[in-house]
Formats: structure tokens, C-alpha cells, sequence
């Protein structure tokens, strides 16, 4: 489910949305103030025939003094939460290595997990209640990481590395998107954070550090060597086979995953054949280019993908 | 060793600031104690920043942990203590100095835009290059040279926007600009002190610890000295370009104050910047 | 009432032009009403553009995974869409106002330099074509209007529209540089008798506030613009992080410029606002020194306050700490305006014309738009909404809530001066309610596009709970604004034809373009009355109450006080401050890479720097600062009547400044036989691009003082004193002092 920054699901995002929700009290309230105000005067003070002019005022020192500090009071108060909430919310790295390391490139993410060696893409699988620290990269262009309920948006910036604790509390599928404008598909740049139980997300790592079964007959053994014959393996990896190119994503277990290119479609084999057929009709301007298959070695790569569970 | 703690026992008077201020202030009593003023709170309270600076837990630690504490400390002298000081002088008492023709020679020269301007910026980016930056903290006597440095170009400086005499200040428009040019120049400084690697003043990098202090710092406060210097830069660059912004607001309130009479009298001495009057009945000039 | 001065005639009498009829007296025009009129007509009409481009967009998000437009014509639509309406629009309309305005407000005949006033305009218009000539010249620039690199970088934008961008950009950036300085120069000299600086009305001091904003802040632009440019077009690497640069200095730079830029955007239109309120409450604004000196502390705080557009970035919590300070610290001052427009209305006697109508609108929206800008300077809030549709809503209550609806107030107050006719107040209230409605319908919502999550400049977005009917309202509401600007279009052309006679003061306002005729006559005034105090005019309809007489700070009588330099000079000198700006950027740019100073930087071009010979070098410098001292005595020269040793030091100066360049000449063929050029590293791209502009200022120095010679050689100057002597003294004297700074930066400090 996507939700807002008003359903915070970390420790994190509950101090954000706790302040978000009292500065906009305070909005609310100069909001009505001010308009009240005018819509006021509109009433008292309109002309009701006459000519002759109002009582000339100019000012008034101590109003306009009184009116200057109000403000900056509220402000100063308003920066005090600013601060305490900032270091609550988004502290260093400090010495601790990272747990995960998420690279985004146009239009897609790369996610390792440097501990266990789990290397996959788009869909990240977090344990409810631990600290996890995610280290952010830029690929190519400036992205930027942002699940709204998990926290704060974080920018990926090619050349300047940023860090991020994460928190989650509370196990589900959260989605999130790149928020920095990074080129024709931007739109389509959706992240998943899949919260699981500690366990099941043991299991989950220990399954994805397997490397790929080798299928033994069938389509998906015809696809297993077209991808490899056919140009798929220049630029994705599957783990165990030959391929271990990093242009695109890496496609080890990709059968295990909920959607294809960052969220434009479900994951599903008539998905992913329209996908095969023509990766710019479903996602224009992406990087894959159409490698004029054959409705039969669509049908042969759907199978082996989709067996890459 | 808790913040409290430093901020209670780092108090030290170095003899230097103590005969110095004890001088500033009798020499003020001495010279206005037949017509004392309501001026003299100024000057009373500049001596006070200039003491806080100077004994206050701010000193110790900008001498050996803290480059940002250091900035504070160096701001105040610059920019604080100088106009305090100055408000505080009774017209009086500088129509007398001014009397004396080889003061009143030294102070117009002073008062020119470019020598007051590039004594005030100039003094604090001469003392910013790391090489001189860090003799300071070796030695105390250079360290001592760069505050009273920072004194008196502070005076200098602030003197043509603030001095009690009408005579000696800028017009308005003018004394705003030259303000304003002043707050880029120092907040190009701090931007250039921001974004540099912390390596530029070695001394922070690692300090003696000789007060026992370091612990709270890096760890009760989380401040590594990346940060430090960021701080530090930070400061000159927006609370410092504040001082100057509140100076400008300060100059352009008095302006509106005053009446045209004022204005134009101002304007009819003819001096730096100043507008020329010119006759109604003429139209324009040329 | 004993002087009634008359208008001060300019110095220098004006072309004129053959037909005062048709086409050419237009496009000939220095006239400054002329040029404001085309200024208000071009920027209308690339409103309607800009706003066509935005119901494209609107229609293309009106239901989740649409297919009305491809994601690359929707990225450059809104591209184009916010660059319009930022640079050929919303700036280039208030500059307009203030074209037209300014001149009449202080009793002048015309602007300080008439014929610089009609270039910037046509620099705008050729700026606005280049960037819309991308459209057929290969596609138009598709890295939105912050262009952030490196995906603005050819790597990544391969057509030519970010070229036509950037090239677009910088012309009509010089071209609003130049109005910057004609209209500090016009106020601070063409002002008639009595009209004092602290007796100009609001709009005038803001608009003299924002000039001096849009010459120190478009070089910024310009600057980040040339570095983006020689990254492109030559290879350098300064924004290009695969080569050592860096995509945060982009965005430092961008920023910059950025947000004083979102300040040069409202500021004239606050002055506006503090016209229209007082005259339709019948009540002098509130706190005058107030809301003025307000401006003065925003103008600064604009400049400190950019980063918070990057607190996503990671900038380390003590830069976000600060300019979260800053960001609210600015609030301060804007909140002082709204309370004093506000008291401004408290016990007048409110007539409730359009234009009032669209104020009083104004003061609502502005602050929703002010209260919602706060969540940004909140650091954490940021994090969450920053590059959401929560922007979009924010930026668009402050620019189009803010500054359009007071650019409508102003329209509706003084078409009546420009056309003689006034609008209609029948078709002005259908126009107001339907884009208040509009406006409301469609930015309103997104506000909680942006909470429920959806990011900004997505040309398509999933089929998520609420946000296909959100969408839909916000693309509904869009076509009631569309109708809304038909409606304004309407009455506008209808008005022009048949509207009521409007007579010289249809409103009883106090400012001085109301005491002439409408539309006033070429010259501007025939008599003025005497200027004695903020409401000239009402000083005249009450005699027995002049402001005069109760405002103490008013009480002054005649004479006007004018700073004693040459309006020529003052032009120079502003323009060298604004090229000083683009300098420090270049300068900084140098700094900000070399030997690892700053952390960014991967690759350090400081090996590249030992090639550099700072003695060779150095002697060539000498021969530049000596240049100086010749000028100088030049100058000197004719002072003293000795003709021939003013031609000679003319010619000493062309000569050394010759050597010079010839010096730097030789560096550089030096430099290009090792390999060391502009697309070798970051010290090739910083070190050819800072001393390639220095060198190009020394050549036109050279040309302007080779045509002095001459001049001087057919005994042109006679005088004491020269003003263009004089003028291009200070030019070379600035080119110098820009010298020793790159020298002592590059070749002294980056070899240590």
C-alpha cells in the first residue's frame, strides 16, 4: 500500500509526521487569522456611499514592532522542534558498515545486501524492527530514495555518497518512488520495501544467495540458452550462469519478484512476454532495446525467467 | 566531564584581557565622569562581550577543540564589540578628539570606503589562511596580536556607519551598500570555509586534550570536526552576514527617522557618497 | 504651492522617429511607455504559451496512466513550461510594469538610458525564440528548468535543447541585467525636483530593491550557464562527476541564483500590491518605512537562504541546521508586509473594483502560499515533502497566487493610464471568480497529491487510491483558469474598443503618473505638481490636510537630493559589480576543485597546475596593471589640457594591454602543445574558462580604448573631463583587479 507520511511505519517517520502535523496547526491557525481578517474588514470597512475620506493613518511603531517579534518567536519555537527532530530522525553512519547499498540508475534500482552478497533489484526486503543502515549511490544521474512512510527522502547522487537508518516496524509492502527528476522514464521509477518478519526474511536471503537452478528441459531450458545466446547476458546477470553483466538489472530469482521495470507492470509470464516484445511500447525512452524476438523464444525466455523463483 | 561541568570551570582571565578591559573602562570613567550618559551602557556592554569572549568556556575551547567556537569568538570581537563600543562614545567626547588637526587627519583618511572596507574584510581573510591561522594557536603572542587586530579594524570599519558624530558616518544609501558589499565579501569567505576539507586548520583535527573535553565534544555533542569546520564556516557566513544585514536595517530605519531637514543638511556637507542638493528651480543637473 | 516645477528635460534629446504611426514606431521605439506596453503584450502572450503547455501536461495526468503524451514530450512541455514562465513571463512582466511605471512615478521624462531599455527587450524576445526554436531545431530542453547535472549533461540529453536552454537563458539573463541597471540608474537620477528617495512610492523602492537582486543574482545564472555550455559543447568537466566534477555545485549555483530569483519574481509584484491597497482603502499604506525596509532584509536573506532547496542532498546537519534558520528568518520580513497591507485596510473605505478584489485575493493565497513555504525551511518536513506535488501546489500559490494575481490588480489599476479607456468591471468580476475558483480547484488539491505521495515532474503516476479523482479535479480546475484568461483576453481586446473614457485620475490616487493625461503624452508631463511628501496628489485635493504637514519625516521643502556621479558612470559601475558576481562564480568553480580543497572532488588537477609559470606569467601581469597607471594618467592628462600626452598614454595602454594578451596567447599555445586543455581535466576546464572570459573582457577593453584613440587622435575630447574616458577607465581598472585575483589564485596559491 502506498501511503502518506501520516502512516509512519518507523519510530523516524512518526517524529516527522508528528511535527508536519503540529506545523500545520500552527499554519492553520495564522491561516484563519489572516483571513478572518480580511474577510473582516472586507465587511466593516467597505465604502457605503459618501465622499468623504477615512481617518488618515500611517503606523504605529509599537503594533509594527509587535508584529515582528510574534512571528519570530513562533519561528524560533518552530526551528527548536526543527532541530531536535533532525538529529532524532536522520543521525550519521558513524562507524557502522552498511547493510544495504542501493544504487539508482535510470530507470531502475540496484540493491546489495554487502554482508550476505545478496544482489537483486527494484524490491528491497527489510526485517521488521531492526536499524538498518542504507547506503545510497547515484548510478548515472541524481535520483532519490523515498518510501513516504518508512521516512525522510534521501538524494542518490553520483559522486557524493549519502546514508540512511531505517527503522521499520511493522511488517507489509510499502511503496516509494524516485523523487528527483532523472530523465524520460522518471515516472516509472518505483521502489517496493517488502517488511518481513526476521525469519521469514532469513529465509528470503538464504534463498536469494543460491545460486540459479540450471532448468532441465522445456522452454525454460531454451530460454536458458538464448539468454545467453541472444544479447540478454550483455547486460543482465543471473547468478550461477555465465552472465554477470551489470548494465541492467540482475535477473537472479527474478521469478520471485512482484513487478517488472521498476513497477510498470505486475509480474506476471503475459507481462513479461508483452515486455519482451517490445520493452519501449510498455516503457518508453527506457534502456533495453528491442531485440526483435520471435513470439516462440519470448514464450522460451518468459518460461525461464519466471522460473528464476 | 558534562556540559554543565565546562561550562561552569572553562572560565580563565588570561592577564592580557583583564589589564585591557580594566583599561578600556577607566579611561572611558576617567574621560566622561563629569557628563555621564545613558551612551555609556553601550560601552559598558561592549567591554562585557569583549570580556565573554575572552574568559568565557568559548575561549578554551576555540584555542584548542573547536574551530566554530573560535569563529564565535573572532565575530564578536569583529562585529560586536567595535559598534558597541563606538555607540557608547558621547559626540562630545569625539568633537574633543577630533579637534586635534592630526586626528582629524588620521580619521578621514580611515573613513575612506576602501580603507575602512578592506581593513575590516581584509582582516579577516588574512587571518583565515591556514598558515597564519595556525601560528596563532602555537603562539599566544601572535594569537593576542590577531584579537586586538581584529579590534581595531573592527573600529575602524564600523566606525563611518556608526560614529557619534553625524559628520564622520556615510549617507545612508551609501553606508548600505558599503554594508552590503562587506556581507558578501565575509559570507564568501564562510561559504569557502564550508565546503573546504577539514584538514585547513591541522590543529582541530586532532587536539591536545589537554582540558579533558574531547569526549563530550565528539561524542556528548557528535561533533567531528568535518562538522566543526562546517559549523564554523556556517557561522561567518549567516549569523555573521545577520550582524550586517541587522546594521543595514538599523541604518536605513534611522534615515527614515530623520527628518528631510536632517537629510538634506547631510547632503549639503558633500562628502563620500553623500547626494548632492540641487536647486529646485534648476531641473536637472549634469 | 509656490514652485510647480517643471518635468526635467533629458540631457540628451531622444531620436526621433520618422513615422510616429504603424509598425516601425514600434519596433524603433526607445520610448520607455512603448517598450513597457511590448514588454506587457510579449510576456502575455508567452503566458498563453506557457499556459497551453501547462493544460497539455494537465490533461496528459488527468487519469492514471495515460497515453495522451509520450514521456518525452511531456518532460520537455514542462520543462519549457516552468522556463517560460519564470524567464520570458513572470521576471520579464514585472520588468515590464516597471518600465512603463517607474518614469511616471518619479516625474521623469524617461528612463536613464532609453536605448539600453529597448535592447533588453529585444534581448528578451530573441532570447524567448531561441529557446522556442529548439521545438523544430531537434527537440526542446527536457531537464527541467533547474536542469540539474549531470542529467543535464550531453551524456544524458543528447539533442541540442539544452544548448538552445542555456544559450536562450543567457541572452535574455543579460538582457534583464541591463534593465537591473537602468532602473537603479533611473532612480537614483532621473527623479523630478522633491521626489527624495524616501518619498518614492512602494512600487518604485521595490523595484529598485529587486534590480539590485536581479544585478547581483543573473550572473549567477550566467556564469553556471557558460560552465554548462563549455561542458557540453567543449568536453570540460565541471558538472560531470565521471570526470572529478560535481552535481552538487550545480545545484549550489543553480540555487544561488534560484532563489533570489524567486524573490525577483515577487518583490515588484508586493509593489504593486502596496498601490493598489491604499488607493481603493482610501488610506496611506501602513508603516511605510516598514514594508520598505522589509524589502531591504529580504533582498539580503534571499541571498542565504538557497540551500533549503537541497536538504535533500545531504549537506550535513550543520548547513541544514543554518539555512533552516535562514529559510524562516525570512518570514519575518514578508509576514511584516502582510500585517501592514492588512492594517492598510483596517478603517478605510474598501471600494471593491477588480483590481481590489484581486489584491485582497492576493493576500490570501500569498500567505497559504507562505504558510505551506515554511514546511520547507522545516528540515524534516522537507524531507518529506520536497519534490512533491506539495511544491508544486506551494510554488504556484506564491507565483500565480501571488505575483499573477497581483499582476492582474495592477493591470486592472492602470490600463485606464495606459489605454485612456478603462477595463470592464462586468467582465473583470467574471474574471476574477473564475480564476480565484480555478486557481484554488486546481493547486489546492495538490497539496494532498503530494502528501498522499506523488513526486513532481511525472509525466505518468500508478492508479493509487485518491490520486486518479485528485488529478482529475486539479486538470478540471485547469480548464477554469483557461476560461478565466479567455475571459481577461476578452475583456482586454473589448475594453481596448469600447471601454468607458477614463480621464486623468479615475481612481483619486496619489501617485504622480495619475497627474497626467491618459495615455500621457510622449514627453510624459506638462507641469508637475510640487512634490512635497509620498501623495503628491493628495496633497493637492487637500489643502487643508497634506500629508506634509502630519508626517514629521515629511517636512522637508524643496531641492532633490541626487548622488553626485555621472548617471554614464553609475551604469559602469553597476555593470562591473554584476560581472565581479560572474567572476567570484568562475573564480569559485577554480577553488572549489583544486588539490582537494573541498571533499567533492575525486581527481585532483593540481599536477596539471605545476605546468603553469607564474614568473613568465607574472611579468605579463605587470605589463597589465602598468596599463592601468597609463589609463590613469590619460585620464589625467586631459584634465590637465595636455592633449598629447592623453594620446600617447592611450596609446602606451592599448600597447601593454596588447603584450599582455599576446603573453596569455603564448601560455596557451604552451599549454595546448602538452596537452592541457579544456576537455583534459577539471584544472584544463576551470583554468581556460576563468582566464578565457578574463581574456575576453582585456580584447573588448582593447577595442573601447583603440576607439578612444582614435577619437582622441580627431581631438574629440576636449574638456576637463571625459565621461567616456572615464567610463572605460573604471572597465579596465575592473579587468585588472579581476587579474590579480586570478593570479594570485591560480598562479600563486594552487601551486603551493
Amino acid at each position: 500500500m502506498q501511503g502518506s507520511p501520516f502512516n509512519p511505519i518507523s519510530p523516524q517517520e512518526r517524529d516527522i509526521s508528528n511535527l508536519f502535523i503540529g506545523i500545520l496547526i500552527a499554519g492553520a491557525v495564522v491561516f484563519v487569522l489572516v483571513t478572518g481578517l480580511v474577510l473582516f474588514i472586507a465587511v466593516r470597512y467597505r465604502h457605503r456611499g459618501g465622499s468623504d475620506e477615512p481617518y488618515q493613518e500611517f503606523g504605529r511603531r509599537r503594533l509594527e514592532i509587535a508584529w515582528t517579534i510574534a512571528p519570530a518567536v513562533l519561528l524560533a519555537v518552530i526551528l527548536g522542534f526543527t532541530v531536535k527532530t533532525m538529529a532524532a530522525v536522520s543521525p550519521g553512519p558513524g562507524d557502522h558498515p552498511p547493510d544495504l547499498i542501493i544504487t539508482g540508475y535510470q530507470w531502475w534500482w540496484g540493491i546489495q545486501y554487502p554482508a550476505s552478497g545478496v544482489v537483486t533489484a527494484n524490491e528491497v526486503h527489510l526485517p521488521v524492527g531492526r536499524r538498518m543502515l542504507l547506503q545510497l549511490e547515484g548510478g548515472d544521474v541524481i535520483h532519490d530514495f523515498w518510501v513516504p512512510q518508512l521516512g525522510r527522502k534521501m538524494d542518490m547522487i553520483p559522486g557524493h555518497t549519502n546514508w540512511l537508518w531505517v527503522e521499520p516496524t511493522q511488517t507489509g509492502t510499502f511503496l516509494g518512488a524516485c523523487a528527483e527528476y532523472c530523465g524520460a522514464e522518471h515516472a516509472w521509477m518505483r521502489i517496493r520495501v517488502i517488511v518481513q518478519p526476521q525469519a521469514e526474511f532469513d529465509a528470503w536471503q538464504r534463498q536469494q544467495r543460491q545460486a540459479a537452478v540450471a532448468p532441465t528441459g522445456g522452454d525454460a531450458a531454451q530460454g536458458a540458452h538464448l539468454f545467453q545466446q541472444q544479447t540478454c547476458a550483455s547486460c543482465h546477470a543471473i547468478a550461477g550462469t555465465g552472465a554477470n553483466a551489470h548494465v541492467g538489472p540482475d535477473l537472479t530469482h527474478f521469478g520471485g519478484r512482484d513487478t517488472i521495470a521498476a513497477g510498470v507492470l505486475d509480474n506476471t509470464p503475459d507481462n513479461l512476454a508483452k515486455w519482451l516484445k517490445s520493452p519501449q511500447a510498455v516503457k518508453p525512452g527506457n534502456h533495453m532495446p528491442n531485440l526483435q524476438l520471435t513470439d516462440d523464444q519470448i514464450r522460451a525466455l518468459v518460461a525461464y525467467l519466471e522460473a528464476q523463483q | 566531564m558534562t556540559t554543565w561541568r565546562l561550562l561552569t570551570t572553562a572560565w580563565d582571565g588570561e592577564p592580557s584581557v583583564l589589564i585591557g578591559c580594566t583599561a578600556l573602562v577607566a579611561g572611558y570613567v576617567a574621560m566622561t565622569r563629569r557628563r555621564p550618559s545613558r551612551q555609556a551602557w553601550y560601552y559598558f556592554v561592549g567591554v562585557v562581550v569583549l570580556l565573554f569572549a575572552q574568559c568565557s568556556p568559548l575561549d578554551t575551547l576555540g584555542d584548542t577543540y573547536l574551530f566554530s567556537a573560535h569563529m564565535i569568538q573572532h565575530l564578536l570581537l569583529l562585529l560586536i564589540v567595535p559598534p558597541l563600543l563606538i555607540l557608547g562614545l558621547p559626540a562630545w567626547l569625539v568633537e574633543q578628539w577630533l579637534g586635534s588637526p592630526r586626528v582629524r587627519v588620521v580619521e578621514r583618511v580611515l573613513r575612506q570606503p576602501a580603507v575602512a572596507w578592506l581593513l575590516g574584510i581584509g582582516a579577516m581573510y588574512l587571518w583565515h589562511i591556514p598558515a597564519l591561522y595556525n601560528a596563532t594557536l602555537a603562539h599566544a603572542d601572535i594569537h593576542i596580536g590577531e584579537h586586538l587586530c581584529f579590534l581595531i579594524t573592527g573600529v575602524i570599519f564600523w566606525w563611518p556607519v556608526c560614529a557619534p558624530l553625524p559628520t564622520s558616518r556615510y549617507a545612508p544609501l551609501a553606508a548600505m551598500l558599503y554594508l552590503f558589499t562587506a556581507a558578501v565579501a565575509s559570507s564568501l569567505l564562510g561559504i569557502i570555509l564550508t565546503f573546504a576539507s577539514p584538514s585547513l586548520y591541522a590543529v582541530y583535527l586532532h587536539p591536545v586534550d589537554t582540558r579533558g573535553f574531547l569526549s563530550l565534544i565528539r561524542d556528548g555533542w557528535g561533533l567531528s570536526p568535518a562538522m566543526d569546520q562546517q559549523f564554523g564556516g556556517l557561522i561567518m557566513w549567516v549569523p555573521g552576514g545577520l550582524v550586517y544585514l541587522c546594521a543595514i536595517v538599523g541604518t536605513f530605519a534611522c534615515w527614515q527617522g530623520e527628518s528631510d531637514e536632517e537629510d538634506e543638511s547631510r547632503a549639503a556637507r558633500g562628502y563620500v557618497g553623500s547626494p548632492r542638493v540641487v536647486p529646485s528651480s534648476s531641473g536637472e543637473g549634469t | 504651492m509656490a514652485n510647480v516645477p517643471l518635468v526635467p528635460e533629458l540631457d540628451t534629446p531622444l531620436p526621433k522617429v520618422e513615422s510616429d504611426e504603424g509598425l516601425l514606431s514600434w519596433v524603433a521605439s526607445v520610448d520607455h511607455k512603448q517598450i513597457g506596453i511590448m514588454y506587457l503584450i510579449a510576456t502575455l502572450f508567452f503566458f498563453v504559451v506557457g499556459g497551453l503547455e501547462a493544460l497539455l501536461m494537465r490533461v496528459q495526468l488527468a487519469r492514471p496512466e495515460n497515453g495522451f503524451l509520450s514521456p518525452a514530450a511531456y518532460n520537455q512541455i514542462f520543462t519549457m513550461h516552468g522556463t517560460t514562465m519564470v524567464f520570458l513571463v513572470v521576471m520579464p512582466m514585472l520588468i515590464g510594469f516597471g518600465n512603463y511605471l517607474v518614469p511616471l512615478m518619479i516625474g521623469a521624462r524617461d528612463m536613464a538610458f532609453p536605448r539600453l531599455n529597448a535592447l533588453s527587450f529585444w534581448l528578451l524576445i530573441f532570447g524567448g525564440l531561441l529557446l522556442y526554436y529548439s521545438f523544430i531545431g531537434g527537440g526542446a530542453p527536457d531537464a527541467g528548468w533547474f536542469s540539474y547535472a549531470p542529467l543535464s549533461e550531453r551524456a544524458f540529453s543528447f539533442t541540442s535543447g539544452l544548448d538552445y536552454w542555456a544559450l536562450g537563458l543567457l541572452t535574455t539573463g543579460i538582457g534583464t541585467v541591463l534593465s537591473g541597471i537602468n532602473f537603479i540608474v533611473t532612480i537614483l537620477t532621473q527623479r523630478a525636483p522633491g521626489m527624495g528617495i524616501r518619498r518614492l512610492p512602494l512600487f518604485v523602492w521595490m523595484t529598485f530593491i529587486n534590480a539590485m537582486l536581479i544585478i547581483f543574482a543573473l550572473p549567477i545564472l550566467n556564469a553556471s550557464l557558460v560552465m554548462l555550455l563549455a561542458d557540453r559543447q567543449l568536453n570540460a568537466h565541471f558538472f560531470t562527476p565521471a570526470s572529478g566534477g560535481s552535481a552538487v555545485l550545480w545545484q549550489h549555483y543553480f540555487w544561488g541564483f534560484g532563489h533570489p530569483e524567486v524573490y525577483i519574481m515577487v518583490l515588484p509584484a508586493f509593489g504593486i500590491i502596496s498601490e493598489v491597497i491604499p488607493v481603493f482603502s482610501r488610506k496611506p499604506i501602513y508603516g511605510y518605512g516598514f514594508v520598505a525596509g522589509s524589502t531591504v532584509g529580504i533582498a539580503f536573506l534571499s541571498f542565504a537562504v538557497w540551500a533549503h532547496h537541497m536538504f535533500a542532498v545531504g549537506l550535513g546537519r550543520p548547513a541544514d541546521i543554518i539555512f533552516a534558520a535562514g529559510s524562516m528568518l525570512i518570514a519575518v520580513p514578508t509576514g511584516i508586509k502582510i500585517f501592514n497591507w492588512v492594517a492598510t485596510m483596517w478603517g478605510g473605505a474598501i471600494r471593491f473594483t477588480t483590481a481590489m478584489c484581486f489584491a485582497m485575493a492576493f493576500l490570501i493565497l500569498f500567505t497559504i502560499g507562505g504558510i505551506s513555504g515554511v514546511s520547507f525551511a522545516v528540515v524534516p518536513t522537507d524531507w518529506q515533502t520536497t519534490d512533491t506535488y506539495y511544491v508544486v501546489a506551494h510554488m504556484h500559490y506564491v507565483l500565480f497566487g501571488g505575483t499573477l494575481f497581483a499582476v492582474f490588480a495592477g493591470i486592472y489599476y492602470w490600463f485606464p493610464k495606459v489605454t485612456g479607456r478603462m477595463l470592464s468591471e462586468v467582465w473583470g468580476r467574471w474574471h476574477f471568480w473564475w480564476t480565484f475558483i480555478g486557481f484554488n480547484l486546481t493547486f489546492g488539491v495538490q497539496h494532498i497529491l503530494g502528501i498522499l505521495g506523488m513526486p513532481r515532474r511525472v509525466f505518468t503516476y500508478p492508479d493509487l487510491p485518491w490520486w486518479g479523482v485528485l488529478n482529475l479535479a486539479s486538470t478540471i480546475g485547469a480548464f477554469i483558469l483557461a476560461l478565466s484568461v479567455a475571459i481577461f483576453v476578452w475583456n482586454l481586446i473589448a475594453s481596448l474598443h469600447h471601454g468607458a473614457t477614463a480621464g486623468d485620475n479615475p481612481w483619486q490616487a496619489w501617485t504622480l503618473e495619475w497627474a497626467t493625461t491618459s495615455p500621457p503624452p510622449i514627453h510624459n508631463f506638462d507641469r508637475l505638481p510640487p512634490i512635497r511628501s509620498r501623495r503628491p496628489l493628495w496633497d493637492v485635493a487637500h489643502p487643508e490636510n497634506p500629508d506634509w504637514e502630519r508626517q514629521t519625516s515629511q517636512r522637508g521643502t524643496a531641492g532633490t537630493a541626487e548622488i553626485g556621479i555621472d548617471k554614464n558612470l553609475q551604469g559602469t559601475a553597476l555593470f562591473l559589480a554584476s560581472e565581479a558576481v560572474f567572476f567570484v562564480l568562475l573564480i569559485l568553480a577554480f577553488v572549489y576543485y583544486h588539490n582537494n580543497l573541498f571533499n567533492e572532488s575525486s581527481s585532483s588537477p593540481s599536477n596539471a597546475g605545476r605546468v603553469l609559470d607564474p614568473v613568465k606569467t607574472g611579468i605579463y601581469t605587470v605589463c597589465l596593471l602598468a596599463s592601468s597607471a597609463t589609463i590613469w594618467w590619460a585620464g589625467r592628462s586631459l584634465k590637465r589640457g595636455n592633449p598629447t600626452m592623453m594620446r600617447l598614454s592611450l596609446l602606451a595602454t592599448v600597447i601593454l594591454g596588447a603584450v599582455f594578451l599576446f603573453g596569455q596567447g603564448r601560455e596557451y599555445q604552451r599549454l595546448i602543445g602538452e596537452n592541457v586543455t579544456i576537455s583534459r581535466n577539471l584544472f584544463g576546464s576551470t583554468f581556460f574558462t576563468l582566464t578565457g572570459f578574463h581574456g575576453f573582457h582585456v580584447l573588448m577593453g582593447l577595442v573601447a580604448i583603440a576607439i578612444l584613440f582614435g577619437l582622441a587622435l580627431r581631438n574629440t575630447f576636449k574638456g576637463p573631463h571625459s565621461v567616456a574616458i572615464e567610463a572605460v577607465s573604471l572597465y579596465w581598472h575592473f579587468v585588472d583587479v579581476v587579474w590579480i585575483v586570478i593570479f594570485a589564485t591560480i598562479y600563486l596559491w594552487a601551486r603551493v
